[in-house]
């Protein structure tokens, strides 16, 4: 199984019920006493938003974690508590071996994780209520709660699932594929 | 009268160290348990900074250690062989400083066995831990053994000594340059990324070792004539050959990243932008430009005064240049959309810097220490439990 991510750029209203919606099922503690995620100085999940320009029209990019194949953020981990699920393919955190380093943090090259405040460990995408709910076979929740039909996930190793009915339809692009991570979060641009 | 007056000086030489070394340790605890997660901030910063410097500063010293053990360069009167066992301790008490500053910028720094444990070979980390213990043990066993043994037993057993001492420079060189690829194997930093910081670092290593080496050894050799003028002709000769290299790289590196826009985001301000005066002024006028003619006045002139100056001015601008090198490139990091970079701010926080002068006190406090309880200087033999004084 290769769990991956698909998000349509042209569909996406850019309302961040996502970005909430994350930070609120899976860090509910900071939420609740108004900590940020600090390395973005953001809300205190797993999503983060930029803004470019291109053409003369703003293009935003949804970041979290790419779940790369070849994972910088895995090859720099001296503890083997940044791993591939095989499983899954999901790129996970194994807190209790994490020693906090920051390793993972420097080496990924999408900033896609941050240190939580509570704990001065590491955090990431599928954060601790997503990876339940992945367990059981559902949708992460900034899937389920896109208002837009956004966003899709499921396993490229199926042919039926909903992301590889999307990357057939599409064009489609992953994010700094130029380095060789080999991300399974794909992008539709067109 | 005379032997209390003896005792006296003598506890003062072990109390003081050992006091200034548990207020360091106070400081470094206390600033550990103040330390909070910035915003905005990068994920290595001065802590990180410090402990490659002191690691820095102990590869050094142990290359000038094994010409003398491993090539049997004594110096022209066998100076180089009485300072021998003190040019093995300052190594040892730099990786202790190193240690401590890398334990105290990990969250969870009693869970490092976790590094043994769960070995990850692709890590650059878990390589530097190993060589590490392999690189320290080598050290301790070799000042073990060179204080444990009497001149005429290290004839015979000199291939222990050599084999000793190799372990250490092949543990070293290994070390060091693991060291640069755990900056230099980052794609997402294009400031560290490349080939050429490996040589870099070693080249540093070189000049800070032969720097600390110089200033600390001088604190015995300073009252001897002949062991002062070696040292300033000595370390003067190391420092001036290899600060020139040192210059060249440097320069290597500004040219390389003005060719990569990415990499020129941070060097632009390193080298035109808010830390040009650093860059200039401290790491090439005073570390490069100063130091080289510093030293090889020492060198010609065996001039202390002249070794003492170079060598203070390469430990400051070395450290100056390290917090750049590790700080600055993390502050503008590509984003995913090009031409777009990742901003962070850094300023030390005051439980950073409360860490860093912890391990600035305990430095040359165990480093007096040593001196005071273990047999290092020339003529001193072990009377107490196999290697005291």
């Amino acid at each position: 199984m290769r769990l991956a991510y698909v998000w349509d750029s042209r569909k996406c209203i850019a309302c961040m019920a996502c970005v909430v919606a994350c930070a609120s099922a899976n860090y509910p503690e900071l939420m609740r006493e108004a900590k940020p995620n600090p390395q973005w100085n953001w809300l205190a999940g797993n999503i983060r938003v930029i803004v470019g320009e291109n053409g003369g029209k703003p293009e935003l990019r949804l970041i979290s974690c790419q779940h790369c194949e070849n994972a910088p953020c895995v090859s720099a981990c001296p503890t083997r508590a940044s791993y591939i699920d095989r499983r899954t393919g999901l790129v996970r955190i194994d807190h209790s071996k994490c020693i906090g380093c920051k390793a993972c943090l420097v080496a990924c090259p999408y900033g896609a994780r941050w240190l939580n405040p509570a704990t001065m460990l590491p955090e990431k995408c599928p954060g601790p209520f997503c990876s339940k709910l992945i367990e059981n076979g559902l949708n992460p929740v900034c899937v389920e709660v896109c208002p837009a039909g956004a966003r899709y996930f499921g396993d490229l190793d199926d042919p039926e699932s909903p992301v590889n009915e999307e990357l057939r339809k599409h064009r489609v692009e992953r994010m700094l594929e130029h380095l060789g991570t080999n991300p399974k979060w794909f992008v539709i641009t067109g | 009268m005379a032997r209390s007056r003896m005792d006296l000086k003598r506890l003062g030489s072990v109390g003081i160290p050992l006091v200034l070394v548990l207020a360091g340790l106070a400081m470094v605890i206390y600033g550990f348990a103040k330390k909070e997660v910035e915003l905005h901030a990068i994920n290595w910063g001065l802590l990180v900074s410090g402990y490659t410097y002191f690691a820095l500063v102990a590869g050094g010293s142990i290359l000038v250690e094994a010409i003398h053990t491993i090539f049997g360069y004594k110096g022209p009167r066998g100076e180089h062989e009485k300072l021998v066992r003190l040019a093995i301790w300052f190594p040892i008490v730099s990786l202790l400083c190193a240690w401590i500053l890398i334990l105290a910028d990990l969250s969870r720094p009693l869970e490092f066995w976790r590094i043994f444990a769960g070995f990850n070979p692709d890590s650059r980390i878990a390589w530097m831990a190993l060589l590490y213990t392999i690189y320290i043990a080598a050290l301790v066993a070799q000042l073990v053994f060179l204080i444990r043994t009497s001149d005429e037993e290290r004839v015979t057993h000199k291939k222990i000594e050599i084999a000793l001492a190799s372990a250490g420079l092949v543990a070293g060189v290994l070390l060091y340059t693991n060291l640069a690829q755990v900056f230099g194997t980052m794609i997402s930093v294009p400031g560290w990324y490349g080939a050429y910081l490996a040589l870099y670092f070693l080249t540093y290593v070189v000049v800070l070792g032969a720097a600390g080496h110089a200033l600390f050894t001088m604190t015995y050799a300073w009252k001897h004539k002949e062991l002062r003028e070696f040292v300033s002709h000595y370390c003067g000769l190391v420092i001036a050959s290899s600060v020139l290299m040192l210059g060249l790289l440097t320069m290597w590196g500004v040219v390389t990243a003005w060719y990569n826009p990415q990499a020129w985001a941070t060097y632009s301000m390193i080298v035109e932008g808010m830390y040009s005066a650093l860059f200039w002024g401290v790491v090439i006028a005073l570390g490069i430009a100063a130091t080289f003619l510093l030293a090889l006045y020492a060198t010609l002139r065996r001039s202390a005064v002249a070794i003492v100056s170079a060598s203070t001015l390469a430990l400051i601008a070395g450290f100056v240049n390290i917090y750049l090198t590790i700080v600055v490139h993390q502050t503008r990091v590509p984003e995913v959309l090009s031409g777009l970079y990742r901003v962070a701010e850094y300023h030390a926080s005051t439980a950073e810097i409360l860490i860093l002068l912890g391990t600035f006190i305990i430095w040359p406090s165990l480093y007096a220490l040593g001196k005071a309880i273990l047999p290092l200087l020339p003529g001193e033999k072990p009377k107490k439990l196999l290697i005291f004084k």
